[in-house]
């Protein structure tokens, strides 16, 4: 039965790199070159079994510019979410201004590791910021089941088309990506 | 490139103590979508899930994990957390007109893998009277388990009866 998810790009990670765009045009990491374009006003990126190549690294994201298909490195993400820990307080926090957007840390073996949804808005939109909701879910290096639940937005009125992800330290050793328009 | 939300199936059940959703993993999606609406019960509990493995059998080891934000209408918002428990509490069932119901979306990443754990995040709407309002919640949960599993199991605590109650399972394609 037909539905309203339209997969354009995906991506798995089949060596070790420090990082890697879905989407992104003709920088993106899969053979598929899809920029995020007008065809969808929203997309939606799910993501499984991320492991790092270091214990405790952190797999961060960027916005690509659709300018030139590179990673939009300014000091320009602002972030809010809640971690949902099942062992501990949860902790609510956000941060304005910063090269990236943060998440938690991961670990290199079994089942340290991380899957979620992206949902974005506004990608295409030359006229408006690039806003994000995420559900990210895991197990940390400690290991522990913990999330994430917020939403984060790059300050730049500028057409966006593809997410980089980036490890802090070391490689994003594995990991499984598929990006979805959502059919209008 | 193909791809879509596509339908596998739907479950329902009235006057029951659990609904069982079988053989709906499987090796042709990682990713699931589940819709939980219409439950009706005359019993103000918990409500609650696990899955079934392959051979059929419900999961009743101590080892699920859970954090929700409980959301309310009428109060401070609340944490849940658990580790090592024996069900996901995904709600309160807590009030029963012929309008109230519940509205709960699931996604569940990796059930049928044998080599991973399964990942749930939730997200649900739950009424507790006129009183009260309403509950929203917001989880994440894990069964701690690297086994292959085919379905779930919705039941309220201390097997108290479940009137109606439907179930639609969805594969992430």
């Amino acid at each position: 039965m037909a539905g309203n998810l339209i997969l354009v790009d995906e991506f798995t990670v089949s060596s070790p790199a420090s990082s890697f765009i879905i989407g992104g045009g003709s920088a993106g990491s899969s053979s598929f070159n899809y920029s995020m374009d007008s065809t969808h006003n929203v997309y939606m990126l799910n993501y499984q079994n991320v492991f790092m190549s270091s214990d405790g690294a952190k797999a961060r994201m960027r916005f690509t510019k659709t300018s030139d298909n590179s990673a939009d490195t300014s000091s320009n993400y602002d972030r809010a979410s809640v971690q949902m820990y099942t062992n501990q307080a949860f902790f609510s926090g956000g941060s304005t201004n910063q090269t990236f957007i943060e998440t938690l840390s991961l670990g290199t073996t079994n089942p340290e590791s991380s899957l979620g949804t992206v949902y974005c808005f506004n990608f295409v939109n030359a006229s408006e910021y690039s806003f994000i909701t995420r559900e990210l879910i895991q197990t940390t290096q400690t290991p522990e089941t913990a999330g994430v639940m917020g939403g984060a937005v790059l300050t730049v009125a500028q057409a966006t088309n593809g997410i980089q992800f980036f490890a802090d330290t070391g490689n994003i050793a594995s990991g499984s990506f598929a990006l979805y328009g959502i059919a209008k | 490139m193909a791809g879509s939300l596509e339908f596998i199936k739907s479950g329902s059940a009235t006057s029951v103590t659990s609904l069982s959703i079988t053989d709906c993993f499987s090796a042709d999606y990682d990713v699931y979508k589940i819709i939980i609406k219409d439950l009706h019960s005359a019993n103000q509990v918990n409500f609650n899930m696990r899955f079934i493995d392959s051979s059929g059998s419900i999961i009743t080891a101590t080892n699920y994990d859970i954090a929700q934000l409980i959301m309310y209408s009428h109060a401070s918002f609340g944490e849940k957390r658990q580790v090592n428990v024996s069900e996901i509490e995904l709600g309160y069932y807590d009030c029963d007109t012929s309008a109230s119901g519940i509205g709960v979306v699931l996604y569940i990443f990796n059930p049928f893998s044998s080599s991973s754990y399964s990942f749930i995040t939730e997200q649900g709407s739950y009424f507790e009277g006129i009183a009260n309002g309403m509950d929203g919640s917001k989880s994440i949960a894990a069964l701690k388990q690297t086994a292959s599993m085919t379905g779930l199991n919705f039941f309220l605590d201390s097997s108290a009866s479940i009137s109606s109650l439907k179930v639609d399972c969805y594969g992430v394609k």
